[in-house]
């Protein structure tokens, strides 16, 4: 059976060949990956001190938080964040784990770090 | 990203929005969505992309995106030649897993001999709907998703059945199901529990390599061969609650009983064991474990959810009067029932004095679903005004 | 024999007649049952072909599907019937007729004053949406609305029952207005063969 997902439109390559060329070449079209590239350019704005978003990615944190503290489980975290949320928390559940439990205490030196996990974990395949 | 190629996606989608903008739809749902599109490319027109930084260049790409993407689903649906009697039914089975979610469905007709999917990449893009809220002060009430099915079977409820199996991968992205499916069956491999085990290397026989556990167990990769592994016997089983041992039809039809997995997809000789035993009411750890999972995440059990019913109006040449929603389903399995039972029974109850041709059964058959489901919605939509 | 309301009441009560959906019992009057404008059309349209051949002299070269196009639309959605076109429609209601009953099926008079035109007779045992092929023989385009009761049956017993599926049929349980099938007439085959003695053979 076809699945629509594996279908990768010529132009959306082309661009994302050009927009995402800071930390890699090549794209495959995924769309987790992509969703992480989008919280990416959330956290990025955040740092820039755009308020507007700050709630939306004080939520994902948080709930990071919580799940690499035990306080959540693979099954009560955001159903659209959970790869995320994995993602976050499998890349450094020691700096997760012991965030503040308070989301109004992150700062900009939070997205910043969250951040610098991200790019990394933004892995390229052909 | 430079400005420059932002500009030239922008380009292309003032292009297509020169005659996207004039769309009328019937569906006034479909209009509002339509008038807030307008009123992000204006948005967007109106912005000197040269002066953005790089992420809020990202912003309007995923912006553009949406758009493209949206008005990719809403020029196909002012065609009027839909088969609405299908996307009703799937309509039914995808409020009962999203009750809360407002969906616009809409269908595309593509050219591809066996081209069906569920296109519901606008539904998991949560952070563009924020991009678009905040820059443009736009929020949408629906979310699109979008069928897409063969012209040339378009009308042939027996192969449509596979409809029932890509809703399932709408499902179970929609709830990250196969993300946990995965976490909890590697996490079970570490257990090493004998039977346990012995279940999981029936269904995924790979696993037996403790470097392939390695490598999956290190990344998880949402096109991983364990990933969709999962996901396809998932959205067999999702089907199954609602056409039975119909999945099994249309694997063996589709895949020619293919007896080795492939990167994509596990043989068909287990994905239709791993059917017959849910059916059966068998199943070891595996298909446990997928209704623990699904049930823990949804709350929702896993189990038929189409409704039986005694009737042999196909035979005599009717529709069926379905009564109930549920009813809906069981019209797949009784229509497959007939094509595959004797004839002789149709030919009998009409009276029919010559024999049937394969395309004459086809024809009947389809014909009756198509009116059934017909007559239900519009017996539903009289109905429901009282004048 | 004209069957009246309540032979037709009988007739359904007894499961000998068919017509799903009912939607409204009224649709039985006195001596004739309403039916509504189905969903589906077949509309004519100016295509490829120079003209509609209802022969077989031409090798099948202008198929009569390239003059009509489908469209559908749900009920109480419009279609817009323009003057002097050409529309196949079905009814809205699936009908089994008993094999002593046949049904002469016309537009009503509401639908006849404003210029559409219809009669068509269906035989005993049929089974299937009525195909209707309309006309509108006004000057003014007319806006129809799916499900409307645009035309009436009136209903006739006959003397001996008769087998409607005695032989093939070109239309079986249809629910959607079918290309017309006039080339498969046996007819055709015959005088096809005249034509081509006539002008092939010395």
């Amino acid at each position: 059976m076809n699945n629509r997902y594996f279908r990768t439109s010529f132009i959306l390559a082309y661009l994302l060949f050009f927009m995402l060329n800071r930390h890699y070449m090549l794209y495959s079209y995924n769309p987790e990956n992509e969703k992480l590239t989008q919280f990416a350019v959330l956290l990025d704005r955040a740092v820039k001190g755009e308020a507007s978003y700050v709630s939306v990615v004080n939520d994902v944190i948080h709930q990071t938080h919580q799940f690499a503290a035990g306080e959540k489980t693979l099954y009560d975290i955001n159903r659209d964040l959970t790869n995320i949320i994995l993602l976050l928390s499998e890349a450094d559940k020691d700096y997760f784990e012991h965030l503040a439990d308070n989301p109004e205490k992150y700062d900009q030196q939070t997205y910043q770090r969250v951040l610098s996990l991200i790019t990394p974990n933004q892995t390229t395949t052909v | 990203m430079q400005p420059k190629l932002l500009e030239l996606h922008f380009s292309q989608l003032q292009t297509e929005w020169v005659t996207s903008k004039y769309n009328n739809y019937s569906d006034d749902r479909k209009n509002i969505y339509h008038e807030k599109l307008a009123t992000i490319i204006e948005g967007l027109g109106k912005e000197d992309f040269a002066s953005l930084d790089d992420s809020q260049i990202q912003e309007r790409y995923w912006v553009i995106f949406f758009v493209f993407k949206s008005l990719e689903f809403l020029n196909h649906s002012t065609r009027s030649t839909i088969p609405f009697e299908m996307v009703y039914v799937l309509e039914v089975a995808l409020k009962e897993w999203s009750p809360g979610d407002d969906y616009i469905i809409v269908t595309s007709l593509t050219n591809g001999m066996n081209e069906f999917s569920f296109d519901g990449s606008l539904s998991f893009y949560p952070f563009i709907y924020t991009y678009i809220e905040n820059l443009y002060s736009v929020s949408f009430d629906y979310k699109l998703v979008q069928i897409n099915l063969p012209e040339s079977t378009s009308r042939d409820y027996l192969a449509n059945v596979v409809l029932y199996h890509e809703l399932g991968h709408f499902i179970e992205k929609k709830f990250a199901i196969t993300r946990v499916i995965y976490a909890e069956l590697l996490a079970a491999i570490r257990r090493a529990d004998p039977a346990e085990l012995n279940n999981i290397y029936r269904y995924f026989p790979y696993l037996r390599l403790p470097a392939k556990v390695d490598e999956f167990e290190k990344r998880y990769e949402e096109y991983n061969q364990l990933s969709m592994h999962i996901s396809e016997y998932f959205c067999d089983l999702f089907a199954s609650q609602y056409i039975k041992d119909c999945s099994n039809f249309y694997l063996e039809y589709v895949t020619l009983n293919q007896a080795v997995e492939s990167t994509t997809h596990p043989s068909t000789i287990n994905r239709i064991i791993f059917i017959n035993e849910y059916l059966d009411n068998k199943g070891g750890f595996v298909l446990s474990e997928y209704k623990r999972i699904v049930e823990r995440i949804t709350g929702i059990e896993i189990g038929y959810k189409g409704k039986d019913f005694s009737t042999a109006n196909f035979e005599s040449l009717i529709p069926v009067e379905v009564k109930e929603l549920s009813e809906l389903h069981g019209l797949f399995h009784y229509g497959w029932k007939v094509w595959l039972g004797e004839w002789e029974n149709i030919r009998q109850k009409a009276e029919i004095q010559f024999t049937l041709s394969n395309a004459d059964v086809y024809a009947i058959i389809n014909n009756l679903i198509e009116k059934s489901i017909g007559n239900f919605i519009v017996k539903n939509e009289w109905e429901l005004i009282k004048v | 024999m004209n069957l009246v309301k309540a032979d037709i009441d009988q007739l359904i009560q007894q499961g000998k007649l068919t017509i799903s959906p009912l939607l409204d019992p009224k649709q039985v009057g006195d001596m004739a049952i309403d039916f509504r404008l189905g969903t589906d059309f077949l509309v004519a349209i100016d295509g490829s072909n120079p003209f509609i051949d209802a022969s077989l002299n031409n090798n099948d070269k202008f198929p009569i599907k390239n003059s009509f196009q489908e469209t559908r639309r749900k009920l109480g959605e419009t279609f817009l019937f323009h003057p002097h076109q050409t529309v196949l429609a079905s009814s809205l209601e699936y009908v089994k007729l008993p094999r002593d009953v046949y049904v002469e099926l016309t537009m009503r008079s509401s639908y006849l004053r404003l210029g559409l035109s219809l009669a068509s007779i269906v035989q005993p045992g049929y089974c299937g949406c009525f195909s209707i092929e309309l006309t509108n023989v006004n000057k003014i385009p007319v806006n129809l609305t799916v499900g409307a009761a645009i035309m009436q049956a009136r209903l006739f017993k006959i003397s001996a029952e008769s087998n409607y599926f005695a032989k093939r049929r070109k239309y079986m349980c249809q629910v959607r207005p079918l290309i017309s099938a006039v080339a498969t007439d046996g007819d055709f085959i015959h005088l096809h063969e005249i034509w081509k003695r006539n002008n092939y053979h010395t």
